[in-house]
């Protein structure tokens, strides 16, 4: 026994000891997973797939075409429906497009479009050149998943469009552009898009603007941020640039101006103010929504003559405090004045008869005009003597229309109001 | 330029290139797609009747003259001038009218009196389509308003050239052969006195032509 003990005593106890607490330890680890309380254990496998947005065509019409296939003529409007259709997991926002395909640039770029939601008589999401859609400016902020928009477009070349364009054609394909809804304002724009502040015409910063001006890419649309903004009359806009008014600053963007010459260019919500003339126009000029205010002339043709001007359109702008608004006293083809208010204003539209002009004056509200509302060399047009008025149909049906040939111009009047 | 200038410059562009840099408008950021219509082409018509042709001398119907001179008719007298419109290469429905026009008086008040007497007759395949007063077909002058002869049912039914807005307004439907008019100008036996006498003018006729759509004018 005592030699037994003796061995025992002999034992690495110390290392049995430490071999058997782990030992211990596992068997107890063990027992807890199995047998200590009641547990219970879910787990979650988050798949993140990225969500689908497609839109798509609903069932269309074959082709654009007029009533009763009347060709198409100055005037004649071919119309069609376009469904868009959301099939995406989630709500998109879209915009129009247009895309010249082929053809004449002499027909596209005189082509308007007028839009509609909801039909031919729906909301009016558009009207315009052609041309101006494939800067993607009409945006339609929501359209639900599984939702549709049907939409009128109606396609025409304005009624005082002339010869040139006999037997010319313009291939044009319309389309649309969605995105998520919280994608920026210019999403679809057609180029860069660069925003400016007033600081960046301060004296001594203008140069360096300049430089980036003339650096600009084509189709460059330049962000104006509230404020007001000092332009030198030798300003050089970067052709086929487009100014904006950043979105909800509309009216609050202000640029102090004066003979400004602008060719390929557009603006859209900005407010020119100054005295003498405002904007001296060449060819392809647009202005939308935006006011101009205090000019002996605020619009006018730029001096000299200039064979193959043309494309100006003055849209739903207002004129305050001006002695006239718009003078075309040189050639000026294509041009479009449309839905604009006259305030206090002389002469709203004064056009020569000298020169081969073509003139659409549509849908204009010259309420407020005190002298001529529309004048070719002195002669009252639209509300003048008979033969010079604007008139409805035979039967009494319709707005006021008038299609004149004045001298070497040609006048289209339609649905403006007089006092 | 200043160093400050320089340095103002510096911020400036770099400050427009941040402004590219962040854009995700041209590069289509975030989810988007398109879709688009087929194409459509549109085309526009033809309207040209510049071949359409006046014979180059009168033909004396009625007097003595054998050239004309307006100046030199007597009451009874007739002049007679064929005249084709061609339709060229037109591709289209459109209107036309025969317009006439005295020009060049011989004295201040000639173009006036002879307005008051001289007389035209229009013909077409044996019809008559217009017999009246030359000024009825003098060009509308600005302030003027067309005379209206609305289109006869019946004639609308026939197809056949309308007399439409002014007296002497006829229709020309896609695919029609050219038209040979026979134009006739003369005096009238009475009602033309010794104070006419000696009053020259030249006449003009011409063939002015417009699309067939509402609203449109002639380049009058």
């Amino acid at each position: 026994m005592s030699s037994r003990f003796e061995k025992m005593k002999n034992w690495p106890w110390k290392r049995i000891m430490i071999g058997t607490a782990v030992i211990s330890s596992i068997a107890a680890s063990s027992s807890f997973g199995t047998y200590a309380y009641f547990t219970s254990q879910v787990q979650e496998t988050s798949a993140f797939t990225a969500g689908k947005l497609e839109i798509g065509l609903g069932t269309t019409e074959t082709s654009f075409r007029a009533e009763g296939d009347e060709p198409f003529l100055p005037g004649v409007r071919f119309e069609k429906k376009l469904r868009i259709e959301n099939m995406s997991d989630v709500p998109v926002k879209y915009a129009l497009l247009a895309n010249k395909q082929g053809g004449d640039d002499i027909v596209y770029d005189q082509l308007m479009v007028e839009v509609r939601r909801g039909g031919a008589d729906g909301d009016l999401l558009y009207m315009g050149r052609v041309s101006q859609l494939t800067r993607a400016n009409v945006i339609i902020s929501e359209l639900e998943k599984e939702a549709g928009d049907d939409l009128h477009f109606s396609v025409y070349l304005p009624e005082s469009t002339g010869n040139e364009v006999q037997q010319k054609s313009a291939e044009v394909e319309f389309g649309f552009l969605a995105t998520q809804i919280e994608n920026g304002e210019y999403f679809a724009q057609s180029g860069p898009v660069m925003t400016l502040t007033p600081s960046d015409f301060e004296e001594g910063i203008m140069k360096a603007t300049e430089r980036v001006m003339k650096d600009t890419v084509q189709g460059t649309t330049f962000i104006l941020a509230e404020g007001s903004y000092s332009l030198p009359n030798d300003f050089t806009f970067p052709a086929h640039s487009t100014w904006k008014a950043e979105k909800g600053k509309e009216g609050k963007v202000v640029l102090d101006a004066e003979d400004l010459n602008v060719k390929e260019v557009s603006f859209d919500g900005i407010t020119f103010s100054g005295s003498g003339v405002g904007l001296y126009v060449d060819t392809n000029v647009s202005i939308s929504n935006s006011t101009f205010e205090g000019y002996e002339a605020a619009i006018q043709t730029t001096p000299g003559d200039s064979e193959g001007r043309k494309g100006l359109t003055v849209k739903d702008s207002t004129f305050k405090n001006v002695d006239k608004g718009i003078v075309l006293d040189q050639e000026m083809k294509a041009v479009v004045i449309a839905g604009n208010t006259f305030e206090n204003v002389e002469h709203a539209v004064s056009a020569t008869g000298e020169k081969a002009s073509e003139i659409q004056i549509v849908g204009n509200d010259f309420t407020k005009v005190s002298g001529y509302a529309v004048d070719s060399d002195g002669v009252r047009i639209g509300d003048g003597i008979t033969g010079f008025k604007e008139a409805a149909d035979e039967d009494g049906s319709g707005e006021g229309k008038l299609a004149v040939h004045v001298q070497q111009a040609d006048f289209y009047l339609e649905a403006n109001k007089y006092k | 330029m200043s160093i400050r200038d320089k340095w103002i410059s510096g911020v400036f562009l770099f400050g427009v290139t941040v402004a590219l840099w962040v854009q995700p408008s041209h590069t289509y950021s975030w989810m988007w797609n398109e879709a688009k219509d087929t194409g459509h082409e549109f085309f526009v018509g033809l309207l040209d009747i510049t071949s359409s042709s006046f014979d180059e001398k009168w033909k004396v119907v009625k007097g003595g003259n054998q050239t004309v001179d307006l100046g030199k008719m007597i009451p009874g007298d007739e002049r007679q001038l064929e005249a084709v419109l061609s339709k060229g290469d037109s591709d289209l429905d459109f209107r036309y009218k025969i317009t006439a026009e005295l020009k060049d008086g011989s004295a201040p008040d000639a173009i006036a009196k002879l307005a008051q007497v001289l007389r035209m007759r229009i013909e077409s395949q044996g019809d008559i389509l217009f017999d009246g007063l030359a000024s009825e077909l003098f060009p509308i002058r600005p302030g003027e308003e067309p005379v209206t002869e609305p289109v006869t049912e019946e004639k609308e039914k026939q197809k056949e050239p309308a007399l439409r807005e002014t007296k002497m307004e006829l229709v020309h439907r896609k695919g029609e052969p050219n038209k040979v008019f026979l134009i006739t100008v003369y005096l009238p036996n009475e009602g033309v006195d010794a104070s006419y006498q000696g009053l020259a003018a030249k006449l003009q006729l011409r063939f002015e032509a417009k699309q067939d759509t509402t609203g449109a004018i002639y380049a009058e």
